[in-house]
Order: structure tokens, then sequence, then C-alpha cells
């Protein structure tokens, strides 16, 4: 069966990174990865109206950020069947709860010491899901990042090198 | 250009022409029918005004009126003739017109804003010119109306027309005079111009983007063979500076023969890599004149060629140091194939490496791959002394060499050819550095497709 999986994400190709230490230390089970943003949504009528999700994940992935997408895919076909992204719209605890029920995710996935970049409007996903109890379903797992000067490093070359064990051939 | 113009200036001609016959075919129409129409109206009066002069109804003068509205400053007239046709009396007829009337029939003519309808009548062995004349209202004010309306309309459809072309030239002409006019100011010695795209739309747009991609093909071309010999000298210095060395060292004392043994190995490896790199040079030199301009590309892994180039390095210089990151290997090893030609591409990728493990203090370089969808990633990175700033936008200029290298060896050959290679391949080379903390070369290149 295939597990669906919330990853916090703020779609730059540094938060790639808690996807690959995600997949790396998981099992051979099957993901299907949701990236997900938080943008707070104001209350005008334009707004609620003419807000579109997919435009607004549009306008914040670049160009590296898909790549590192089609990398990871390449990297880990067997293993990750999709990778798309959502958003949520709202800080409001039902909301999320109903948002994670809907989507139906068997997984969380909580980043330790990872700082995601602010755009006007965003927060911080990973707050508002450390504030819900969860009992059970969806499971959390916390991933820990291992290399906190790559946090300053917002490019694909922060996929390589993140371990020294990695270098396979000298 | 100019004959762009002259169909313009044609266009408008025949659409005013149109507008102008158009006006005047609807006024000459309108007149037509307005005179038509008005001499029945005048006919039927005067056979009434016949009837009652001549059929003795003169008492009834107005008895007609009760039926038919009296025409705008209607007046009648009766003209008496002998048998020669001669004017024996008349009531209030003005001679002046006389030779306009006809004397043996009937007759409609104009006079001024004043229409005529005459006729000869027999009665009683006399002759008589019956006639009415009366103004044409319709014709001195609505079809006069009508006229300034026309005008009018002519003047703002001919104004309509103007700006419309104006318009026409500043949307359409201009954007192609100004693709004109950058493409004029690039020449052999500034190929690295280009077109700016984003200021064109729609099809010109892809005119621009196609034009960008042709001089991307004729400069790489250009400069590839205009650095032939540069190339060529810097890139068989190396294994012969190689070669010189060790037999030099081999010959400064007599020594056993296993050295002896092991110095020829040395010397044959250099020359096998030099055979390798004039093999490279001479399918470099071809670039251009293969048929159809394309060199023969065939499928190679990408993979295969990375750890060739270290080798190639490392073969060069004992104490350069090469990591390699093959964690973001693709599953399926399709997406490891490039279209293109191994020893160009292995030259390209060695010269980078090179570079890295020069510049590096510890003489380490990284070299990282990874596949996406369409193309394939390669990083090669160090923790040199960066490039400055300023210094980045003239890294791909041939001997060009950064200002803080001049203690390093070099001649500013090796990127240029590289990222000339590169272009070949239809891929990209770009060079992102920090001054102090290293540089990273991004070289992508599109995956081959069988289809």
């Amino acid at each position: 069966m295939i597990q669906r999986v919330l990853i916090p994400s703020d779609f730059t190709v540094n938060s790639l990174r808690i996807v690959l230490e995600y997949i790396e230390n998981s099992g051979d089970q099957q993901v299907e990865m949701v990236l997900v943003s938080g943008y707070k949504l104001d209350s005008s009528i334009g707004m609620l109206l003419g807000f579109s999700t997919a435009d607004h994940i549009a306008d914040l992935q670049d160009e590296d950020f898909l790549k590192g997408c089609e990398m990871i895919k390449s990297r880990f076909k067997d293993k990750v069947v999709e990778i798309y992204g959502d958003c949520m719209v709202s800080k409001n605890s039902r909301y999320v709860r109903n948002y994670i029920k809907g989507a139906k995710f068997s997984q969380i996935v909580l980043p330790e010491a990872f700082e995601f970049t602010h755009t006007p409007n965003s927060f911080d996903v990973v707050e508002v899901l450390q504030t819900l109890p969860f009992s059970g379903v969806p499971e959390v797992v916390t991933v820990q990042m291992q290399d906190a000067n790559l946090q300053e490093h917002d490019g694909l070359d922060s996929f390589f090198f993140r371990k020294n064990w990695r270098f396979s051939y000298e | 250009m100019g004959n762009y113009n002259r169909t313009l200036y044609a266009l408008i001609a025949i659409l005013v022409i149109y507008t102008v016959s158009f006006v005047a075919f609807i006024m000459y129409s309108i007149t037509n029918f307005a005179f038509s129409d008005f001499y029945k109206r005048l006919d039927f009066r005067r056979n009434l005004a016949s009837e009652r002069m001549l059929n003795g109804k003169a008492d009834e003068p107005n008895w007609s009126l009760n039926y038919l509205e009296e025409l705008h400053n209607q007046r009648e007239f009766i003209v008496e003739l002998d048998e020669r046709l001669h004017v024996v009396r008349d009531s209030g007829f003005d001679k002046s017109l006389w030779e306009r009337v006809n004397k043996k029939g009937e007759t409609n003519f104009k006079e001024g804003n004043t229409f005529y309808s005459t006729k000869l009548y027999q009665q009683q062995g006399k002759s008589y010119i019956v006639g009415v004349s009366a103004e044409n209202y319709f014709y001195t004010h609505h079809l006069r109306y009508l006229q300034n309306l026309l005008l009018i309309a002519l003047v703002l459809g001919l104004l309509f027309v103007t700006v419309v072309s104006l318009l026409v030239k500043r949307s359409f002409i201009r954007p192609i005079t100004g693709l004109i006019d950058e493409v004029k100011k690039i020449g052999s010695e500034n190929l690295y111009l280009r077109l700016s795209e984003d200021k064109y739309t729609g099809v010109l747009k892809k005119l621009a983007n196609t034009f960008n991609r042709m001089l991307n093909r004729v400069e790489t071309s250009f400069e590839t063979q205009k650095n032939f010999i540069s190339n060529a000298s810097h890139e068989l210095n190396t294994p012969l500076t190689s070669i010189i060395g060790i037999a030099d060292l081999t010959l400064s004392k007599d020594r056993a023969v296993d050295e002896y043994k092991s110095a020829m190995q040395k010397i044959i490896d250099a020359a096998e890599n030099l055979e390798k790199k004039t093999n490279a040079l001479l399918l470099l030199a071809r670039t251009g004149y293969e048929k159809g301009n394309k060199l023969n590309f065939k499928p190679v892994r990408i993979d295969q060629i990375v750890m060739d180039a270290e080798m190639s390095v490392k073969a060069i210089n004992e104490r350069f140091h090469i990591k390699t990151d093959f964690s973001m290997l693709p599953e399926d090893s399709m997406k490891l194939k490039v279209n293109g030609l191994g020893p160009l591409l292995q030259l390209a990728i060695s010269n980078v490496v090179s570079n890295a493990c020069k510049y590096s203090p510890d003489h380490t370089a990284y070299v990282a791959l990874g596949a996406f969808e369409n193309g394939i990633l390669i990083l090669v990175r160090d923790e040199g002394i960066g490039i400055p700033e300023s210094d980045l936008s003239h890294i791909y200029d041939p001997y060009f060499r950064a200002s803080n290298a001049q203690h390093f060896s070099g001649y500013g050959i090796g990127l240029p050819l590289a990222r000339n290679i590169i272009k070949m391949h239809e891929g990209t080379l770009s060079v992102s550095s920090v001054l102090g903390k290293g540089t990273t070369v991004r070289i992508e290149l599109p995956t081959f497709t069988p289809f």
C-alpha cells in the first residue's frame, strides 16, 4: 500500500533536504509525498475568490526546485511514487486537523532545526503541526537535519556532499 | 522595410479611395432619387394645373389642394404660343428660362434650388406650355444635411484610418525595426550579444529566440575555430611537460632496470593521454565542417566519462584528489546517457576538475552527478580561493585570468574551451563562486532520447 506523507516545505531547493533525509531514513515502503507550505489567506473578498493554490505554488517553485524534485524521483524511482505541492491556508487547529484527515496522510514529517524561508503571509507549518496532539494516526516522523552549514545554501549542490560517507569513490 | 511602408501606405490609400467612393455613391444615389421623385410630383401637379387652366376649372383654383400638399414656393404658369411657336402671352413666366423649355413636349429642369416641369398642350387649335415650379425642400435641406453628415463621417474616417495606421506602425513595424537594429549591432567582434527576447511578444519573440539559438551555435563554432591553436597548445602542454619531466628525472642518474621500466610505463601512460587529447582536438577542429554541420554524436554514459576524466586528471598530477558523490545517481541507467562525443566531454570535464584541484589549497575537487527528467547535472566544487565578483563575467573570455589567480600557473583557456564543448552538446555551464570560500561549476547536459 502506498503511504501518503506530509512534508513541510517552503518550495526552496534547500527544503528538499528534508525529503532526502526522510527517504534515506525510512523503509522500503512506497510513498506519495505532499510538500505542504503555509499561506495565511487574508479576509478580503478578492483574496477569498481569486486565490488559487496551484498558482500560488507555481509562483513559489523555481526551476531548480522542480529539477530537484525530478532528481529525487529519478534517484528513488521504486520508492517515490509521486511528489507534489500543496498549501495550508489557515493556522486554525480545526482546519489543520480536517486538512490532515481529508488528505488521508499516514505520516507527517517534522524536521528538527530547519528554518524555512518566510514570504509575505506565509507561516511555519512545522510550528502549527507541533501544537496538535496526534495519537498514532498519522504517524509523526522526526528527521534530523545533518549539516547546519547547508541551511544558508539554497542550490542544487546542497543535495550533495551532505555526509562524508557518501563519497563513494576517490 | 521600405517595401513594407509602401504596402502599408498603398493599403491606406485603397481604404481612403474606397471610403470616398462609397460616400460619393451614397450621395449620388440619394440625390438622383430625390430629383426623380420630385419631378414626378411636379409632373402630377402640372397635369392638374393644365386641367384647371385649359378645361374650364379655373374657378376652382384650389380644389386640388384639398388632396395634395402644396410644394414649397410652388408656382404655376401658362404660356400661349402661335403657329410658329412664338410667345403670344404668358402669366408670369421667367423669359430667361425660355431656351431650356422643350416647345414640342415635356421638360424637366432645375435652376438653382427651383425645379421646373413643363409640357406642350394643344387646345382648340392653340398651343400652350403649362408649367409648375417649386423648391425641393428635401434637396435644399435634408440632402444638405446628409451631405454634411457624410463629409464629417469621411473626415472622421480618414482621421481614424490615420490613427490606426500609426498604431499599427508603432505596434508592429517599430518592434521589427528594433529587432533589425539589434541584429545590426551583432558582429564577429561581439558574438556574445543576444537579442532581448522579453521586449517582444508572439511570433517576434519566437523569431528572437530562434535567432539567439542560432547565435549560440555560431558563437560556439566561431570561438572554437578561432581559439583552436590556443586550445591545442593548452591541452598538449601538460602531458608533454609530464613526459619530459619523467624522462629528465629518469636520465638524471643511473638507475636500476625496474626504475627504468616504471619510468617508461609512466611515459607510455602520458603519451596515451596525449593521444586521447589529440583525438579530442581533432574532433574539435572538425566542428562546423561535418556533413549537415553536425558532429557524429552518439549516446555515451556520462558517469563513465566523469570517472575517465577524473582518472586522466589524477594521471597528470598525482597530488590532485577527487572526491565523488554518486549518491544521487538515478536508478534508471538510461537517464545517464547523453548524446555527444565522449572524448570531447571528457576533455571538458577534466579541464573543469583539474581547475578545481589546482585552485584548492588541498588540491581536492568534489564532483557530483545527478539526473533530472530531461537532463544530467554535474557539479564540480572546490574549497579554493574563489573568484572575485567583478571577474565572474569575464571568466569565459579566452586568456582571462582572475585578479587573485596570478600565483597559479595557467593561461585562461581551459574554462572557455570546456564551456564551448558543453554548448556544442546543447548544454550549459555556469559558475558560482564566493571569494575565499570556493567555486562551484555546474554543468547541465540534455539526456539522450532515442526517438
